[in-house]
């Protein structure tokens, strides 16, 4: 999974919010729907913090 | 409350693409090799494909065969079609998204692996017609018995259209890669129209009036595309030796 490295989380836990953001909006499963985003924010947080890292060691 | 999380969603999902590609621009102001439209610019593209690089690398990594991408892109839009006919626009809008991604993987998965064949490229395109025409039967169930049932057919016959003149164009060796309404604008009109008009509609009330501007938009911009290709392969073959 290093290939997700920084900018695939970060894809990947924007998806993962749109999903769980659907699933509030749509449905009555809020907090599952809720858990879900929660997930794809941290997801997020995790790409945006390994990105600024590498860009860290580059300099 | 639900209302509140809506304005929430539709400030994150504006606004994370929109600081992403500023970022994504400053660092890389050459596009490269990669073609653009009036509605979708090259620098645009370019960040979209840029964010599916760890992707391709992965699928690449993983032994995924372009044409199982091919096929979850297919799965993905029978999935929105069931939202959709299920009255749920915004995942059926983020369905969609996910499936458009997917119809871009595919192709840049089978170049990295070397696997870009004619059988896969044949492939590719008459599952994309099948996967595009599943996503506006769930819009045709959602709307039925509404005039925005001819609106949804009329896309459904333009986008068939502009993939029809641009087959047939190179069937007779002409490059028809023009117009206003390409597959991934028509993916992002109506995916972003679907999530947009789904929060709208909770933060504002209304019957889904987003989503009926981007049907709308649509079917006028893809029959329009369509024209511009009849035209553009007319021109270039007047002159051209009988069949």
């Amino acid at each position: 999974m290093r290939e997700l490295r920084g900018k695939g989380w970060r894809v990947l836990g924007y998806f993962l919010w749109m999903l769980g953001a659907g699933v509030v909006l749509d449905s009555d499963a809020v907090c599952l729907g809720g858990a879900v985003c929660v997930g794809g924010a941290a997801l997020f947080a995790l790409g945006m913090m390994q990105a600024r890292g590498g860009a860290g060691r580059m300099a | 409350m639900r209302a509140a999380f809506a304005l929430l969603n539709l400030g994150l999902i504006l606004g994370a693409p929109i600081i992403g590609m500023r970022l994504y621009w400053r660092a890389h102001p050459d596009t490269g090799d990669v073609k653009g439209s009036r509605l979708l610019s090259s620098r645009a593209r370019a960040w979209y494909f840029s964010n599916l690089d760890p992707f391709e690398a992965l699928c690449a990594r993983a032994g995924i065969e372009p044409i199982a991408i091919t096929y979850a892109q297919v799965v993905v839009s029978v999935a929105a079609a069931l939202a959709y006919g299920a009255g749920l626009i915004f995942s059926g809008g983020f369905l969609i998204l996910c499936a458009g991604t997917l119809d871009i993987l595919d192709g840049k998965v089978a170049r990295r692996v070397g696997g870009a064949s004619r059988r896969g490229a044949f492939l590719d395109s008459v599952t994309d017609r099948y996967a595009e025409f599943v996503g506006y039967a769930g819009l045709l169930v959602f709307f039925t018995g509404d005039w925005r049932t001819w609106a949804v057919l009329l896309a459904v016959l333009g986008g068939t259209m502009v993939s029809y003149t641009r087959a047939r164009a190179e069937g007779l060796g002409v490059d028809c890669e023009i117009g206003l309404l390409q597959r991934p604008e028509r993916f992002v009109l109506l995916g972003f129209g679907s999530i947009f008009s789904s929060l709208a509609t909770r933060m504002v009330g209304g019957d889904q009036v987003l989503l009926t501007v981007s049907i709308v938009l649509l079917a006028l911009l893809s029959n329009l595309t369509a024209l511009q290709r009849i035209a553009h392969v007319s021109r270039a073959l007047r002159g051209a030796p009988h069949a």
